[in-house]
């Protein structure tokens, strides 16, 4: 189960931004949020998209356990757990785990929370069962 | 002479009862079937058929499906 | 404050001081924030008959309580100033990014005073706030400007900047913001560049804090899920403005040849599905909107790219000039928006010209020896361009239509088509008695964001003159504006249909504060008030003859189309004007009368 993106679909609203930081912290911060917006313009005047794949590589490199795999097969961040090593940031193949200790003392990342694709309206998102490569 | 349906959006269904469909006859042009179904063509924005636009003085062909979108409030 | 970025910030550019205080809680709670901040401050602050290019003038930015939360549409804020072009009131709106950016560095107005001695840009990141040299960027155009910028700064700096439109102080220069979004009319632009101001660049990274977190999320996700089961989204998504193209063409609203007629006989090259086949590349939205109306588009026939064009410069800078390439429509869109001008006044001013050439009242002597012709897209851009350098024939322009066509006489003002200075923009209203009334009183001029009621016209009989046209203006005039003063944007209302109570649960729980839409016309009524007097105490005269339209729409009938014969007679558009003063509460020369500012609470902001 993973959340996708498609980025032709994408207009570059953020909606998905804010809805994430809201699930994540309960704060109206998309500089909080947990995937990727990517703006290319002027040209070639698209947008990119970056999303978690709960792929667990940031989880096996977590020195302390704090990035924990729920029964659905969810990662998730216990951020009391967190101590900020950004062990996890590099190994992350989409670039979306965040450390940014001016914002909050704890990594984050996509719990699959399911609240961008509900306000995304062009359906530029949405989860599905992980498909094969 | 088959039969095609209309589907108003929005505030074109006040026009029609209140209904998501209405069935009508094709070989017509669409807006004299607007007309004879109550729904004012100058209320219509745009027709599509498959998600492609449908001009108001084109024939209707049998078993098309009309998606009829109202001017809103505009600007 | 619940809602709010917390603070205002007054920036003084003649002696570059910076002061930033607590927004004040009576000013939410009376005015609540965008437009409401705006026409506040600009009649407290603005010294009367203030130059509008001069230090007095205040440059007034704000967003609203919604901007920047989880609401559709919450990508809108306001810029309010004196305009250069009018001598009255401008508010001007601005959709994408911005405003929510202000709101995460904790901002719900700029202040903008004085002049500075050199050209500079402001620099906001969170708490800090600086005036930075701007020689760099000055001369150039607003796309690469926001691209070097960005560059710079990085990708999450949100920028407005103004173009040689505003730096050369054409009337009508727009500011320019993420690639193709515009504060577009009444000159706001103008006033930024009289300031030295190139640009605004914002960063914000605290979070906006909300009254009822819980609430507002529930009632967010309820806006969106109205928004997603719209029956009309996808062609809204699809289209976006250009949905009404064809359609106002076959009503006989598309402005075209100097609105001489409402019907173009070459427009369908310009209709929605043609356009989005030949160059639209990406649906584009501003901030939290589920909707994206904007359209950015490649023109191969110029290798370039620009976002839109919308409907009105399809029409202004299209069917208005006989252009009937929808590429060369994005084309000049483009040149107006890198040069930093308004397309609608742009469109309109040209149009007047190439009336006033075909008609021989001006010649290639006037011209700079350019003939221009209807349908000539050459010449349109070289017009252009001498707009935004005030070159040549392009100064004469550049004051608009209205001072344009009393420079010149012979005629033209008749066919100066404008209301209070401003260029009518794109809905021809003839025999169209509504939306004829909606652009007679529209608080900046001859615009129809305000009060759009063509479909109106049409239900109800497009030549009536009857009281309930006028209550049904007036009540679109109380109540769309609202949109622009909570911040948000109102197409989702306008053009998905969705219930308008949805937003009073997600506002009072962002706010703490309960308004229900009666509350908020009741706000919106004030407001539009207090612009009126803004009107009468900076122009000593004011009366009713600056509500009345251009006089093509009661003595001129259209040749062609749709209206073809029809016109509003103008006794009747006199009758429209008295029974509006009368349900507005107004005397015969338009003047709120003391009981009605009393009523709203302007009696001391009156005198």
């Amino acid at each position: 189960m993973r959340l996708y993106a498609e980025n032709a679909k994408c207009s570059g609203c953020r909606a998905c931004l804010v809805a994430c930081s809201m699930n994540l912290f309960g704060e109206n911060n998309p500089k909080k949020a947990a995937l990727l917006l990517i703006p290319h313009f002027p040209e070639p005047g698209t947008y990119a998209l970056q999303v978690c794949t709960q792929c667990g590589e940031c989880a096996e490199v977590c020195p302390t356990n704090a990035i924990k795999q729920r029964d659905s097969g969810k990662f998730f961040v216990e951020y009391s757990e967190c101590i900020l090593c950004e062990e996890c940031v590099p190994v992350c193949p989409e670039n979306v785990m965040f450390v940014k200790a001016d914002l909050a003392q704890t990594a984050w990342k996509c719990d699959l929370c399911g609240d961008c694709v509900l306000v995304c309206g062009t359906n530029a998102l949405w989860i599905s069962e992980t498909q094969p490569v | 002479m088959g039969t095609a349906e209309l589907h108003p959006k929005g505030m074109l269904k006040n026009y029609a009862e209140g209904k998501n469909m209405i069935l009508v006859e094709s070989g017509f042009s669409l807006r004299k079937v607007l007309l004879d179904s109550g729904i004012p063509p100058e209320l219509v924005a745009m027709a599509f058929v498959n998600e492609i636009p449908k001009d108001k003085d084109e024939i209707i062909n049998d078993g098309e499906i009309i998606d009829l979108v109202a001017v809103i409030g505009g600007g | 404050m619940n809602g709010y970025g917390g603070s205002i910030l007054r920036v003084n550019l003649s002696n570059g001081q910076l002061t930033r205080f607590p927004t004040p809680p009576e000013l939410a709670i009376n005015f609540i924030g965008g437009r409401g901040f705006g026409a506040y401050l600009l009649f407290k602050e603005v010294t009367k008959f203030a130059d509008p290019l001069g230090p007095e003038n205040k440059l007034i930015l704000s967003p609203g309580p919604l901007s920047g939360l989880m609401i559709p549409g919450a990508g809108k804020m306001d810029f309010t100033t004196k305009s250069p072009l009018t001598g009255g009131y401008a508010s001007s709106s601005l959709g994408g990014m911005l405003t929510a950016e202000l709101k995460y560095a904790g901002i719900d107005s700029i202040i903008l005073e004085g002049i500075s001695p050199n050209p500079v840009y402001l620099f906001i990141d969170n708490d800090l706030v600086e005036l930075r040299d701007a020689s760099e960027y000055w001369g150039k155009g607003t796309i690469t400007v926001e691209s070097s910028i960005k560059d710079k700064f990085g990708e999450e700096f949100q920028v407005a900047v103004i173009g040689p439109g505003g730096e050369n102080l054409v009337s009508f220069a727009s500011i320019n913001h993420d690639y193709g979004r515009q504060a577009g009319r009444g000159g706001v632009g103008t006033v930024m560049g009289s300031k030295k101001l190139k640009a605004i660049v914002v960063h914000g990274s605290k979070a906006i804090p909300v009254a009822d977190s819980e609430g507002y999320r529930k009632a967010g996700k309820e806006l969106f899920k109205a928004c997603k089961d719209a029956d009309g989204l996808v062609p809204w998504q699809r289209y976006g403005t250009t949905i009404v193209t064809s359609w106002c063409d076959e009503v006989g609203a598309l402005p075209t040849r100097n609105f001489s007629s409402g019907h173009f006989d070459e427009g369908k090259s310009l209709y929605g599905p043609v356009m989005r086949e030949k160059i639209v590349i990406t649906d584009k939205g501003c901030f939290g909107c589920p909707s994206p109306c904007g359209k950015y588009s490649r023109m191969k026939k110029y290798k370039t790219n620009v976002e839109g064009p919308e409907y009105e410069t399809i029409g202004m800078l299209g069917s208005n000039l006989g252009i009937s390439d929808i590429e060369d429509v994005a084309e000049a869109n483009r040149l107006c928006d890198d040069l930093g001008i308004d397309t609608i006044s742009t469109g309109g001013v040209i149009g007047w010209a190439i009336e006033c050439f075909q008609k021989g009242i001006l010649t290639s002597t006037d011209t700079d020896g350019l003939g221009l012709r209807f349908g000539d897209s050459d010449s349109i851009f070289k017009l252009i361009h001498k707009i935004a350098f005030q070159e040549g024939f392009g100064k004469l322009l550049a004051g608009g239509v209205k001072k344009a066509a009393e420079a010149v006489g012979k005629g033209s003002e008749k066919f100066a088509i404008h209301v209070k200075g401003m260029e009518q923009s794109a809905y021809a209203t003839h025999n169209a008695t509504a939306m004829l009334l909606a652009y007679m009183t529209c608080d900046v001029g001859a615009h129809h964001n305000r009060s759009w009621a063509i479909t109106y016209d049409l239900q109800v009989g497009r030549e009536l003159v009857v009281p309930e046209k006028v209550a049904r203006i007036i009540w679109l005039q109380n109540f769309r504006p609202m949109f622009d003063v909570l911040g948000s944007c109102r197409l989702q209302w306008v053009e998905l249909s969705i219930d308008r109570d949805l937003y009073v649960p997600a506002l009072e729980a962002i706010t703490g504060i309960h308004r229900s839409w009666e509350d908020l016309e009741k706000t919106g009524d004030r407001i539009w008030n207090l612009t009126r007097m803004f009107w009468i105490r900076e122009n000593p005269g004011f009366n009713r003859d600056w509500d009345l339209p251009s006089p093509r729409f009661y003595s001129e009938p259209p040749l062609d189309g749709p209206t073809e014969g029809q016109i509003t007679k103008f006794e009747d558009v006199q009758k429209l004007l008295d029974m509006y003063y009368e349900q507005r509460g107004w005397d015969k020369n338009g003047i709120p009368t003391s009981s009605t500012l009393i009523k709203l609470d302007l009696a001391e902001l009156a005198i």
